[in-house]
Parts: C-alpha cells; sequence; structure tokens
C-alpha cells in the first residue's frame, strides 16, 4: 500500500527540472558534503594560488599584479632549479627500485613460503613510521663520525662517506629512505594483486614448458600491468611531494644538494614571506605533477584504473 | 620472532603504561592548569603550563585559581635554547608573577628553528605578542616588516640606564631609535681543557693566531684512518656563516653586510679567510662536517670537536655535560699584520611587538626582563653575558674563564639591522656551503653571492 | 631426488633474499629500539654495540616527562579520530552515489572530482593558509575576516581540510559498483531511497574498503607533518610529529630519550596495523586493484 503511494507520488509529482536531474536526485545530497569540502578546501584554493602566483603578494606590505613574472624570475633562481632537479632524481629513484624491487619481492611471497606474514610484516612496517620518527633515526645511522653505518663501514674497511654533508651522497642517502618506506607499501599491493591471478595460469604455462623466469616475464608483469600503472601514478606523485625527510634531515643542505620543490615553496611562502612567488613554484608543481599523471593515462595502461562499468 | 598474540599482549600492555603515565604527567585539555609536570618544582601554574599559552577558539582555559582583583594580560614570545626555555618557565616568569600578581603571562617560548616561522604568523594574524625576544639578525626582518615599536619611551623611566653597557642598548638600533636591549651572547674562540691535555698543551692558553691554530687542529683531531671522528676545529659545513664570521672578522672584514644589507664579503678579507678554512678542511683534514642548525647540536657542543666557535648561551649545557672542561680565549688572528681579535656578537633581543594593548604591563616585563636578577639568571642558567656594569665584577669573578669572555667583549662585532636579513642570510649560507665542497672557488662563490644579495634589495 | 635438491636450493636463495631485506627493513627499527634502552654512557664512542649492555627503560619515562606529550597525544589523537571517522563517513556515502545511483551529471561531477588524486596538498596551503587566517569572526577577525588568526592555530584548521578525499571516494566508488545490480532493484522494490539503500544494504558489505580506507587515513593523519607545522603556532597545538621535532632540538645531544620518544609516537600506529593488516590487505585487494 505505501509503496503503491510512493511510487504514485513520483509518477505523478516530478516537474521537468526533477525529471532532468534523473531519478535519483537526492545523489546531489548524498555527495553535498563531501564535494563541498572538496569544492572548498581543495579547488578553489588551487584557483587561488593560480590568482596568488600572478601577484607579488606578501603576508606585509603592499602588493600589485605583475603578470608572468614570478614564473619567468623562478627560471633564473638557481635554487628553484636545483629543487626541480633534485626533486626529479628523488621522484625517480625512489620509484624506481621500490616498483621493481616491490614485484619480485611480492612474486617470490607467493611461493609456497613460511612465515608469509613475518616476511610481509616486516617489509610493511616501514611505511607506517612517520617521516620525521624515520627520519630521526637516519640522522643517527648517517652520522658522518660516529653513526651506525660508517661505525660498520669502518669495521669492514669499506670507505666511509659523509652522507648528509657529501652533496655527492646526501641525495642517495635520502633515497635510501624514501625506497626504504615505499617498498613494502609497493610489495603489499603487488602481492594482493599477484594472489588475485589465477594459478591455472601459471600451471598451463609450466605445462607449455616455460620457466619461472620466463613466466615471470611474460604473466606476471603484463597481468599487474594495471598495479604498475596505478602505483606508478601514487609513487610520483608522493615522489613530488618530498618534504618532511628534508626538512628535519638536511633542510636542503649541502649547497642546495637536496633542496625540493615543495621544500622551496616553504621556505619562500612560510620563511621569507614572499607568498607570491611562492605560489608561482606551487603552480609549477601542480602542472609537472598533473602533466606526468596524464601522461601516464595516455601511455601507460589507458582507462584502465578508472573505466566506468 | 614473537607470536602475534605475545606481541599485541606486550605491546598493548606498553601502550597502557604510557596512556597511564601521560595522564598522570600532563595536564587535560580542558584544565590546562592542573597537574605541573612531576620533575618541576611546584610553580604558579597559571604562568608557564604551556596549554594555557593563545589558544584562539580551540581551547580556553579556566580562570586561574584566585581572581584577585582585575587581572591584565601580557603576551611574551621569545626564541630560545633549550636552557633558556626552562630557566624563563621554571624560574624568571613564575617570579615575575609572584612580584606582579595582577600581571597574567601567557607565554610562547619557541625553539630558534621554528621561532621567526610562528611569530610572523601571529604578527601577520594582528595577534602578535606584546613582549617579544627576537633572534639577533630577526630583528632587522621583525622592523622592517614593522612588527616591533620603538622603546625610547618606555627606556626613558628605567632609573638605571647608565648601568647598561653601551652594546646592549644600542645594537638594536634603527633609523635613531632604539627598538630592544640585547642580552648578549659573544662567540670568543672555545676549546676542551681535557682534549688539550691529552694532546700535552697546556690548558689555559689557545692559539693566538691562524699558524697556531693549524698546528693545534692537526695535533688535536682524531683521525680512523682518514675519517675524522673528533674535529680539531669546528668548522660547521652547514649553516656556517657564524664561525665564517668569527675568523673573517679577525682578518680585517668588518662584516658580512652593511646597514642597508648590502654585501660586503665579496672582498679579498673573505676571500683569504675562505682558502684559510679550506686548508683546515682539506689539506689538513682536521674538521668534521657539522650543522650549526641541526637537530642534533653541533660537533663542539656534543664533544666531536676539539675547539670552536660557540655560542655563549650553549656554555651551561656543556658545563653540565662535561664538567670543568670548558676552555675561553680570544679568536686567533689571521697572520696578516695588524689584524684584530674581534669576537661575533649575537644574542637575544627583548622588545615590545607593534601591537601592545597595556603598556604598562608590558614595559614592566620587558623592564624585568632585563633587570640586574634576571640578566643574572639568563647568565647563570644559560651562559649570556651580563650587559650590566654594576654586575661586572660579580661576573669576572664567578667563573675561572669569564675574566676572558669580558676581555673578548671590548672588542666585539654583531650583525647590522636590516629588513632582508633572512634572506641575505640563506643566501651566503647556501653560496658557503658551494666554497666549503668545493664547488666554487671562493672568488666565484662569493661574486654570485654578492649578486644574489644585492637582488634582495629593490 | 634431483629435482627435489633443485627446489631446496632455489628455497634457500629465496629465504636468504626474503631473510636478507627484512633485516634491511627492521634494522632501523632495531637501532631506534636498542638506542632507546641505553643509558646515556653508551651513547658515545662506543663501536658496534647494537644492544645495550644495562638496559634503562626509564628512559621512556623520562622522555615523556620532558615535554607536554600528554597534550601533543591529545592533540593527535583528536585531530586523526574526528577526520578518520568523518571522512569514512563522507567518502563511503559520496563513492555510493557515485557508484550506484543515477543523477544527471554523475559522471562528470566524478570525474572532476578526481583532480584532487593529483593535487599535492603542499601546493595549496598557502592559499588554505590564507583562507584559515580570514575566517570571519574566528581567532579575533571581525565579520571580514580581517584583524586576526581566524582558524589558524586551532583543531578547526587541522581538521576540515580532511574531511574527504578524492581518492578515498574513488575507492569507495571502484569498491560499490562491483555488486550486482540486482542487489539495488530488490531493495528499490521495497521502497527504499538511496539513504536507506546505502545504509541498510551497502554500508554493511562496506567492511574491507572501510578498513582499508581507515588505515590508509589513519596512517596519514597521524603522521603528517607538513600541514601541523604551518597551521599550528604554540605548543599546546602541537601534534606529535611536531612534538617530536621539536623534542629532537630540545634534546639534541640525548639521543637515547630522543629514540624513546620516537618509539611511542609510532608505536600506536604498529599495534593498529599488526590488527588490522588482515583488512588492509583485503581491503587493496576488493578495491578493484587486484591484477
Amino acid at each position: 500500500m505505501a509503496i503503491a503511494a510512493k511510487r504514485a507520488r513520483r509518477g505523478a509529482e516530478p516537474g521537468r527540472l526533477r525529471r532532468w536531474l534523473g531519478p535519483d536526485a537526492s545523489g546531489y545530497l548524498l555527495i553535498a558534503p563531501a564535494y563541498v569540502t572538496y569544492v572548498i578546501f581543495i579547488l578553489a584554493p588551487v584557483f587561488a594560488v593560480g590568482v596568488l602566483s600572478l601577484t607579488s603578494y606578501r603576508l606585509v606590505g603592499t602588493w600589485e599584479w605583475i603578470g608572468l613574472d614570478n614564473f619567468t624570475s623562478m627560471w633564473n633562481d638557481h635554487n628553484y632549479i636545483s629543487a626541480l632537479k633534485n626533486t626529479a632524481v628523488y621522484a625517480f629513484f625512489t620509484l624506481m627500485p621500490s616498483l621493481s624491487l616491490g614485484l619480485v619481492l611480492a612474486a617470490v611471497l607467493t611461493r609456497q613460503i613460511r612465515g608469509l606474514s613475518f616476511f610481509r610484516q616486516s617489509y610493511y612496517l616501514p611505511n607506517v613510521v612517520s617521516t620525521v620518527a624515520a627520519a630521526v633515526t637516519w640522522l643517527w645511522i648517517f652520522d658522518p663520525g660516529n653513526g651506525f653505518l660508517n661505525r660498520i663501514l669502518g669495521a669492514v674497511g669499506l670507505p666511509r662517506p659523509d652522507w648528509l654533508y657529501d652533496p655527492n651522497t646526501a641525495l642517495p642517502a635520502l633515497i635510501v629512505v624514501g625506497v626504504w618506506k615505499m617498498l613494502g607499501y609497493n610489495m603489499v599491493i603487488y602481492l594482493a594483486a599477484l594472489q588475485g591471478i589465477p594459478r591455472e595460469i601459471y600451471e598451463a604455462a609450466r605445462v607449455d614448458g616455460a620457466k619461472e623466469r620466463e613466466a615471470f616475464w611474460h604473466i606476471t608483469i603484463p597481468l599487474v600491468q594495471p598495479t604498475t600503472f596505478f602505483l606508478l601514478i601514487m609513487g610520483f606523485i608522493n615522489g613530488f611531494q618530498v618534504f618532511d625527510q628534508i626538512y628535519v634531515m638536511t633542510s636542503g643542505g649541502p649547497a642546495n644538494a637536496t633542496t625540493t620543490l615543495v621544500h622551496q615553496i616553504y621556505l619562500n611562502a612560510f620563511f621569507f614571506h614572499h607568498l607570491g612567488y611562492a605560489s608561482a613554484e606551487s603552480v609549477f608543481l601542480m602542472i609537472v605533477v598533473a602533466f606526468v599523471t596524464l601522461a601516464n593515462f595516455r601511455y601507460g595502461q589507458q582507462g584502465k584504473l578508472m573505466e566506468v562499468s | 620472532m614473537l607470536t602475534r598474540r605475545a606481541f599485541l599482549v606486550r605491546s598493548l600492555s606498553l601502550t597502557g603504561a604510557v596512556a597511564l603515565l601521560a595522564a598522570c604527567g600532563t595536564p587535560p585539555a580542558a584544565s590546562p592548569t592542573a597537574a605541573p609536570k612531576a620533575t618541576d618544582a611546584p610553580k604558579p601554574a597559571a604562568t608557564t603550563a604551556p596549554a594555557a599559552t593563545a589558544a584562539p577558539a580551540a581551547t580556553q582555559a579556566p580562570a586561574a585559581a584566585k581572581p584577585s582583583g582585575p587581572q591584565v594580560t601580557v603576551t611574551f614570545w621569545s626564541g630560545v635554547d633549550p636552557p633558556v626555555k626552562k630557566f624563563l618557565e621554571e624560574d624568571l616568569l613564575p617570579r615575575f608573577q609572584k612580584e606582579n600578581p595582577d600581571i597574567k603571562v601567557e607565554a610562547t617560548l619557541l625553539l630558534w628553528m621554528e621561532f621567526f616561522q610562528k611569530v610572523s604568523v601571529a604578527f601577520t594574524g594582528g595577534i602578535g605578542p606584546e613582549v617579544v625576544g627576537s633572534g639577533y639578525g630577526q630583528l632587522g626582518s621583525m622592523i622592517g616588516n614593522k612588527w616591533m615599536q620603538p622603546i625610547d619611551d618606555a627606556l626613558k623611566t628605567w632609573t638605571d640606564l647608565a648601568d647598561f653597557d653601551g652594546p646592549a642598548l644600542d645594537s638594536g638600533k634603527k633609523d635613531g631609535k632604539r627598538y630592544a636591549v640585547l642580552v648578549p651572547g659573544v662567540r670568543p674562540f672555545n676549546y676542551r681543557k681535557d682534549y688539550y691535555k691529552e694532546a700535552g698543551y697546556d690548558p689555559e692558553k689557545s692559539p693566538k693566531d691562524w699558524g697556531e691554530l693549524r698546528t693545534y687542529s692537526k695535533k688535536l683531531v682524531k683521525l680512523d684512518r682518514d675519517k675524522v671522528t673528533r674535529g680539531g676545529m669546528e668548522i660547521p659545513l652547514k649553516n656556517g656563516e657564524q664561525t665564517f664570521a668569527s675568523f673573517a672578522f679577525c682578518n680585517g672584514l668588518k662584516n658580512l653586510w652593511d646597514e642597508a644589507g648590502m654585501p660586503l664579503f665579496d672582498s679579498p678579507e673573505a676571500r683569504e679567510t675562505a682558502d684559510y678554512i679550506l686548508k683546515l678542511m682539506y689539506e689538513d683534514n682536521v674538521v668534521i662536517p657539522s650543522d650549526q642548525q641541526g637537530v642534533t647540536g653541533t660537533a663542539f657542543q656534543n664533544g666531536l670537536a676539539a675547539q670552536g666557535y660557540l655560542q655563549s648561551q650553549l656554555y651551561a649545557a656543556v658545563e653540565k655535560a662535561s664538567p670543568g672542561v670548558l676552555g675561553v680565549g680570544l679568536p686567533p688572528a689571521s697572520t696578516k699584520q695588524g689584524s684584530k681579535q674581534t669576537s661575533l656578537v649575537l644574542g637575544t633581543f627583548y622588545g615590545l611587538g607593534s601591537k601592545v594593548k597595556n603598556m604598562d604591563a608590558a614595559a614592566k616585563l620587558l623592564k624585568f626582563l632585563c633587570s640586574p636578577d634576571s640578566l643574572w639568571t639568563h647568565y647563570a642558567q644559560a651562559g649570556f653575558q651580563v650587559p650590566r656594569k654594576s654586575l661586572k665584577d660579580r661576573f669576572a669573578k664567578d667563573k675561572p674563564y669569564n675574566a676572558m669572555v669580558n676581555k673578548s667583549m671590548e672588542d666585539m662585532q654583531g650583525w647590522p639591522i636590516f629588513p632582508t636579513f633572512l634572506e641575505a642570510r640563506q643566501v651566503i649560507v647556501t653560496h658557503l656551503e658551494a666554497i666549503y665542497l668545493k664547488q666554487r672557488t671562493p672568488q666565484e662563490g662569493f661574486k654570485l653571492a654578492a649578486e644574489d644579495t644585492k637582488k634582495l634589495i629593490k | 631426488m634431483v629435482a627435489r635438491l633443485a627446489r631446496d636450493r632455489t628455497d634457500l636463495l629465496v629465504y636468504a633474499i626474503l631473510i636478507f631485506f627484512a633485516v634491511l627493513m627492521l634494522v632501523p627499527f632495531a637501532v631506534a629500539v636498542f638506542t632507546s634502552l641505553k643509558p646515556k654512557e653508551e651513547l658515545l664512542f662506543s663501536g658496534i654495540n647494537l644492544l645495550p649492555s644495562n638496559p634503562r627503560p626509564y628512559n621512556y619515562v623520562e622522555a615523556m616527562q620532558a615535554a607536554d606529550w600528554g597534550r601533543y597525544f591529545l592533540n593527535s589523537t583528536f585531530v586523526t579520530v574526528t577526520c578518520v571517522v568523518i571522512s569514512l563517513l563522507f567518502n563511503s556515502v559520496a563513492g555510493f552515489s557515485f557508484a550506484r545511483l543515477h543523477f544527471r551529471g554523475r559522471d562528470f561531477l566524478f570525474f572532476f572530482m578526481l583532480i584532487g588524486i593529483m593535487i599535492p596538498p603542499q601546493a595549496i596551503i598557502i592559499p588554505q593558509f590564507l583562507m584559515f587566517r580570514a575566517v570571519p569572526l574566528a581567532g579575533g577577525n571581525d565579520i571580514a575576516g580581517q584583524g586576526g588568526i581566524g582558524w589558524l592555530n586551532t583543531y578547526w584548521a587541522l581538521i576540515m581540510p580532511w574531511l574527504a578525499g578524492s581518492f578515498g571516494i574513488f575507492l569507495c566508488r571502484q569498491y560499490y559498483i562491483n555488486f550486482p545490480t540486482e542487489l539495488d532493484e530488490a531493495a528499490r522494490l521495497d521502497g527504499c531511497g538511496p539513504l536507506r539503500l546505502f545504509l541498510d544494504i551497502y554500508l554493511p558489505l562496506s567492511g574491507p574498503v572501510l578498513a582499508a580506507l581507515a588505515i590508509l587515513k589513519t596512517v596519514f593523519m597521524w603522521n603528517d607533518f607538513f600541514y601541523p607545522l604551518i597551521m599550528t603556532t604554540t605548543d599546546n597545538m602541537r601534534t606529535v610529529q611536531l612534538g617530536l621535532q621539536v623534542f629532537a632540538g630540545e634534546y639534541m645531544t640525548d639521543w637515547n630519550l630522543l629514540m624513546a620518544a620516537q618509539v611511542l609516537v609510532t608505536l600506536p600506529l604498529i599495534v593498529m596495523f599488526f590488527f588490522l593488516q588482515r583488512y588492509f590487505v583485503e581491503g587493496i585487494v576488493t578495491t578493484g586493484l587486484k591484477g
């Protein structure tokens, strides 16, 4: 009875607008809380940062519209150029080893391994630790004179670099920390993906005489491509945001060897108060990330991830 | 490998223990004035419990226990080193509170590494502190941003103005107005007496010129094969502008910048200094890499260098860690004819923020901070110098090395006060690092740094 | 027999590799935990002695007493819990709507929202900062949002931007989209409105995706450093990560205390991870990321 009444109301009442909006117009209400949050705290700031980047705004004093001046001066700012280089190197060299090693380790773990959960846990653990906490430990490990690492290297008779104090080793040291943190995450997600591959495919390949390594190249890698694609994008976005590590471990030095895009944004915005200029740097960061993400879509597994059922 | 259950049980009990501990040791949100920390001596709660400081909208502390008449509030923010934080919180501010029960001090004491960023948020938001403890160079930026006001009027009511050392009142001058009183922290030459003895040197005598310094350093360094495990001389590779200045002043460089913030370091004096430092670093291999601003402290402070230019605010900390080992001398002069032994002096500037609601109360706190008693505490608890003539004798007699500290103050030099200081500092720091790492010659490095510095001033 | 031997040999190699990497991963933890238990005398000039010869658990008590840790933990817990709970609700209901409801512009709105995944939070922190500073009638501001610090240095600034997230909505949508349509149709025939449909039918089935999201969000919120660094000014608003960083500056020579604090700050997440890792992995698998 009630149902009938409701349907009748639905059938009779809807005006043109209601029909135009579709059968579940209340969907708008349901997405509203999340969408409003998104628009106010993400989208609006994206536009605002674009507008700010065209000004000479500082926290104090007067400001004016200066067009693209901020962007042109970015290219003459050698701090920024260093940051750009360092960030790209960091993102790439954190991503590649943690992806490939993650996949290999995950593949190994899908064999009948005893203590699977122990390995999974120990690989994943670093990802749970905050960057600040990890940085504090690693600072001590990398200490040139008395750190853990150099004590070991010294005992074995290997050369002992100055790590964070040497421009040639500072960024690699940070990359080690980055890989240490990311490896487990990539591995766990790969593991989940691999467990979704039916064993029969491998069985069939074995019957056809394929070796394990061949199976890895020709079955595993292609089948986990969507996962790789996902991890690639996420890892890249992450890598381009690196800041905490830098702030605690090197503050960008020595001689700008480890300054990054976000570190420059931080310095210029919240230390020197060149908010307009820092906004231009932010805009550029967004463009780079968007560009790489979209390029991935274009040339990676197109649309696999985003497919609408 | 623990079993999962065993692990969980253990970690849970540990978490529980910690939670309990935390609950006992610290006040809950609603009553930030409740329990003082277990280690602290009992103290008037409202003064310093950190939770009672300004937290707009988030949590408002209930009024302090005894509302004795109308209370005025004074906000006080200061950059601090750890020992300074300790004595301000536990000693000076409670004392002020006791003397002035009608004034409530809301103190926010921030480590130097975060002070400027936080205080600038407050000032640009219009809720800047009324009494400010600023860093030496930062004062220029603070005045440039119009966050400080001249204290000349406040000073007029001080009857003992003549008792102050000249630099204490004049270092914070800009455009003829006094903005702050300096509690000086001079940086004479420091060495470890125990390491000197170990190397067979007289623990009462330090190298008098750059030649001797090299000899000393080579003897004092500890190597593990080619690796320095204890530096002969500390020269911070990172954030090293202060130590560089300490050296360069003794080679005739007047300062790193002039009063307008224009660079002075693109000069032969600076280049010679850099050449000399590079010799210590590479030819003699006596320098352990360190960071003047790193979270882990400087090498000298950690016992990892035998000599260095330590800020005197950290003397007390060194003395506490290893009593009786700290030696003080004059900075070694360069080998040039007629070079001087000038010490770099920095320190904390106490002044008034641009917006003061209750001038009486704020001025009272400022005066209190600069009172003989309070300045003595600054010295006794941290290692600042006492910029009071009446206390000179007491100071000189208090510790064996203080005579030397006094002597070093006869010839000292601080930074100029100019608005682009923070940026200019970053420029020279970055280029110094490149020079120290031999990525650039001193010639190129200082030239580039000078260009970058000039660009800051439009 | 030969095959068996060969298999044993590869197995040995496999274990060797796995254990090698496990050790690499765990060494920093060991360093942290063991250092946190060392008395001060054992810290310097000690060669490679990882283990404390004279364990001193009291370091933990000392570290906790040395700063206002209770307050920091309280702040972090409050911010994390609030954000996790609310964001789970917002994200799942939005993800459900995008997956199961039909309204005009749905897919456009969804893809428009996905832009958010590409925006690095640090890139928009400047306008967020200015925006929070200008919240009207808060933190000393007038009606036009001038004159005070607005929501800066309050929980609002730490919580509001994280109440929903493009990634969370995306995961939820991917999860819900895999359910058979019969499920809705039956319910709709019973006269269920969209919200009812979500609450009665879909929410009870959302365990895995919500668990995965909850874990990701908890880790993110608990560990976030940059955001509170910019948005807070005073000691009483510090989160544990900021506390840890300042603590590092204050107790720079006391590595044992520093490590103790670090272990305690990390512990809640590690405990949570051990409890929930099964859900976490399940959540990943069921969110459509499988191969």
